[in-house]
């Protein structure tokens, strides 16, 4: 490692990440122009470096080299043909949505892309995470049974097993698409006396879901805090040490 | 028909100047319909006094041709030449119009002439209930023909005289010649009509504007029209000025008077054509008149009035529409000045929160002082998450999934840590990959970090395999054939000749991996609960005895965890959030950043806590203080 490499490990890198953080940690004092040009600057260089490595990574692996490396008359290859012409092709297509009189050509890549990352993503939902979970909702009573992961068995593992039946059963229940809703009425009044039970205890447990979720993101928020002002603390020893040694 | 004669009835105007006993000529020889129409031509009708001529022939300039009683007017005697001269050349047939002609002065009035006037029937001719007359032979008889009505039917269907009707020919007897020169003329309607849908003169029906009807010549020619009223005819045609009028010229308007005049009210000149280009009436009392004054501009045309009214009727709410608007505009005329800057306020509980925050997440890290005591608990998933990896095989590489963008490496990268550690304590060779472009970068940040202290290096325990395209399609590619899909390394080592390698498969510790079910685990680091959700439905069917573990944020747990803890698992192993990373270390025996991260977070999660609380307290009076209103408002 070279001395400059050094210096923009040590010195230079630390201390403009530094003077970023405390850019954007002004915005505590309101909007200003140092934290609009921390965001400005991080959101290009995020963009530009994205960039590069699309190309670098995606772009230049698999459609240029092969077909420098092939050349012109490698291009009548059918392997080629199939896993770089045609995606080629679907590339330049899709290039000309930027352009409004020629955005309708690049429907068609668009559509293909889309289209199979729903499929992808549909079909790995419903093998992945609903009929799997379905089952693990539907789990025996058995005060025998003892839980693989936490080990829970007896009461332990039955309540636990009825409180998790009974959220996803009431949450489940308490969403009513399909109930007609009298003319007149708000949705809590055309509710019997039933209805507003599933709804109430529903809600607690959503509450209890939203409220677990949103403590989790503050507590990462803290632990990022805590981190971000521990480097600055360190970036001024450094500095400083750096000024003074 | 003019209002007020009544059908049979003879105008008084009429009878009277039959009452003056003037010769009448000797009746031609006619056919019975005609006898009939002239019976009914002298009935009684009170006209004009004896010696005065009627009021329309006294507005015509002609009264002086009436009134002595035993001499001729001159335009009664032409027009008794003319009808003489007329009966001999058709044999005696009386022309149209001539019944309705004054008789000669001194002629005995008929017995018939106190007799009102029966209605008409008329030979040949159908009439409905509706007193519409169809001629007979016409293609549907007994269907009414709309349009133009027949001059002189009523709607009685009474026939009245002198209307100008041509009768057409009667059912029985000889056709008078005159009347088949009028019909052959008829049968081509006079240019004048044909030019424009026309409305008759003084006529209120506002049927009237069909086409001609066959034989409806009402042309001067053809109605054989007196001499003297041709005379007024030409007379209005030529239009002379008057003697002893100023010398204007004909409908022109001094200049005077035309700067007066209401703008577009009517126009300063009228332009009268020449007699054979005018319009000859079709109905009505003008029927056969050339030159008559249209009924156009008066029914159909609407007119500017010539005067506004003097006051403006406005209701209140137009007034005070006028006077909104009024107001508006007034408004818009006013000069605005500037707002004054407003006073910015400061946010002083704002920055009061944010200081003591950053205070509580400073000072432990300045102060280096413990605050907090290590967790005493362990979590349940942790001892499994130990075990598995130190169950994992040597000879097979782990797959290190790198799934968080910058902003959340401070915490994802404290909690990974324990367990790259653990993995390089055991000499597990890794392999990094990332589905986030900067992924791989913070990757590689973190593995030779670590890797420092346990002699990893790119290509010798590590590899990066750089980024993943494609997202939830491209973690499905490769996990059924990774070699297929094109990565392209990040920060890869050279070869041992020196020359770098163009792949990171070349790599040798990735020399025995085909399929992802090759890998010793499979791990994944993510700050979405969504990315790793995606890893775990993509990768699950193809790993098969692989164990997959997820290390994941704090927020992410709640979602992530019914795959661990399901009775039938999709995730071997979890670790999230700092207190389990904490835990990790201390298992570990090594303190890492989760351990000087714990003071500073410790105090921050309290200090949130009371702010919660403070903000709370205030936030539930304000809830009970309504609920007792509104319990107050309902009783």
């Amino acid at each position: 490692m070279t001395d400059m490499a050094a210096l923009l490990d040590s010195v230079l890198g630390p201390l403009a990440a530094a003077l970023l953080t405390l850019m954007v940690l002004s915005y505590l004092l309101g909007d200003n122009p140092l934290f609009r040009i921390a965001a400005y600057l991080f959101i290009g260089v995020a963009s530009g470096y994205a960039g590069v490595v699309m190309i670098r990574s995606v772009l230049w692996p698999g459609l240029i080299d092969p077909v420098l490396q092939a050349g012109v008359s490698g291009l009548l290859d059918p392997e080629l043909i199939t896993s770089v012409l045609l995606p080629g092709i679907l590339v330049v297509l899709l290039l000309l949505k930027l352009s409004p009189g020629s955005a309708r050509l690049g429907s068609l890549p668009l559509a293909l892309l889309l289209g199979v990352a729903a499929a992808v993503v549909v079909g790995g939902a419903i093998t992945g995470t609903l009929l799997p979970q379905t089952a693990a909702a539907v789990q025996t009573l058995d005060p025998t049974a003892v839980a693989p992961r936490t080990g829970e068995a007896g009461l332990e593992r039955l309540a636990n097993v009825i409180i998790v039946l009974a959220g996803t059963l009431l949450t489940l229940g308490s969403f009513r698409f399909t109930q007609r809703k009298p003319a007149g009425l708000s949705g809590a009044e055309s509710m019997g006396t039933w209805q507003r039970g599933v709804r109430t205890l529903a809600g607690l447990f959503i509450a209890v879901t939203f409220g677990v979720m949103f403590g989790g993101a503050l507590m990462a928020a803290i632990v990022v805090l805590a981190q971000r002002l521990q480097f600055l603390w360190g970036a001024v020893l450094g500095v400083t040490g750096q000024i003074l040694g | 028909m003019a209002e007020g004669v009544h059908p049979g009835e003879v105008p008084d105007w009429l009878a009277a100047i039959r009452a003056e006993g003037e010769p009448v000529a000797p009746p031609p020889p006619s056919s019975d319909w005609l006898s009939q129409l002239r019976e009914a031509d002298d009935s009684s009708q009170t006209g004009p006094p004896a010696g005065e001529p009627p009021s329309w022939v006294q507005g015509a300039g002609l009264a002086d041709a009436a009134g002595e009683g035993e001499q001729v007017p001159d335009w009664l005697a032409r027009v008794r030449e003319r009808q003489a001269e007329e009966a001999e050349a058709t044999g005696g047939e009386m022309p149209l119009g001539v019944p309705n002609l004054p008789e000669p002065a001194g002629s005995q009035p008929h017995e018939s002439d106190s007799r009102p006037l029966p209605p008409l029937e008329l030979p040949g001719l159908d009439e409905t209930d509706s007193g519409v007359f169809y001629p007979p032979g016409s293609p549907k008889a007994g269907h009414p023909v709309t349009g133009v009505r027949e001059p002189g039917v009523t709607d009685s269907g009474a026939f009245h005289p002198g209307s100008g009707v041509d009768l057409g020919a009667p059912a029985a007897g000889p056709t008078p010649s005159w009347l088949g020169q009028l019909e052959a003329e008829g049968a081509q309607p006079p240019p004048s009509l044909g030019a424009m849908p026309h409305i008759p003169a003084l006529v209120k029906d506002a049927d009237l504007t069909g086409p001609q009807l066959p034989g409806d010549d009402f042309s001067a020619e053809a109605l054989s029209l007196p001499e003297w009223l041709g005379q007024l005819g030409s007379e209005a045609a030529t239009g002379e000025p008057v003697e002893g009028r100023p010398d204007l010229a004909p409908a022109t308007l001094p200049a005077w008077l035309e700067a007066m005049r209401p703008v577009d009210a009517f126009r300063s000149s009228v332009e009268i054509g020449p007699e054979e280009e005018q319009a000859v009436e079709a109905a009505g009392p003008l029927a056969g008149l050339r030159g008559v004054l249209l009924a156009e501009p008066v029914v159909a045309i609407p007119r500017m009035a010539s005067s506004g009214p003097a006051h403006l009727e406005s209701n209140e709410r137009q007034y005070a529409q006028a006077e909104l608007m009024h107001r508006l505009v007034e408004e818009e005329q006013r000069e605005v000045s500037p707002p004054a800057p407003r006073s910015r306020r400061v946010p002083i509980v704002r920055w009061l929160a944010a200081g003591i925050l950053l205070a509580a997440a400073a000072l432990p890290t300045v102060l280096g002082v413990p605050v907090f005591p290590l967790p005493p608990t362990v979590p349940l998933e942790l001892d499994p998450l130990v075990n598995l990896i130190a169950a994992a095989p040597a000879n097979r590489p782990a797959l290190v999934v790198f799934d968080f963008e910058p902003g959340h490496a401070g915490e994802m990268q404290a909690v990974a840590e324990p367990m790259l550690e653990q993995m390089m304590q055991q000499g597990l060779a890794i392999a990094a990959l990332s589905t986030l472009p900067a992924g791989a970068l913070l990757a590689d940040q973190q593995l030779t970090a670590l890797g420092a202290n346990y002699g990893y290096s790119s290509g010798q325990g590590y590899v990066n395999l750089g980024y993943l395209p494609g997202g939830s399609t491209g973690i499905q590619l490769w996990s059924q054939d990774p070699l297929a899909v094109p990565v392209s390394g990040y920060a890869l080592p050279s070869a041992p000749d020196g020359t770098p390698l163009s792949s990171p498969w070349q790599v040798p510790m990735l020399a025995g991996v085909d399929e992802a079910a090759d890998f010793g685990m499979v791990v994944v680091i993510s700050s979405s609960a969504e990315t790793a959700r995606g890893w775990v439905e993509q990768t699950g069917p193809w790993l098969g005895a692989t164990p997959l573990v997820l290390v994941m944020t704090t927020g992410a747990d709640p979602v992530l965890r019914p795959y661990y803890e399901a009775q039938n698992p999709q995730v071997d192993g979890m670790l999230s959030g700092l207190p389990t990373a904490l835990s990790y270390s201390m298992r570990l025996g090594r303190p890492g950043s989760a351990f000087g991260l714990w003071n500073a977070f410790g105090l921050t999660a309290w200090t949130a806590v009371v702010f919660m609380l403070l903000g709370w307290v205030p936030a539930f009076g304000a809830w009970v203080n309504q609920q007792r209103k509104l319990r107050g408002s309902q009783r």
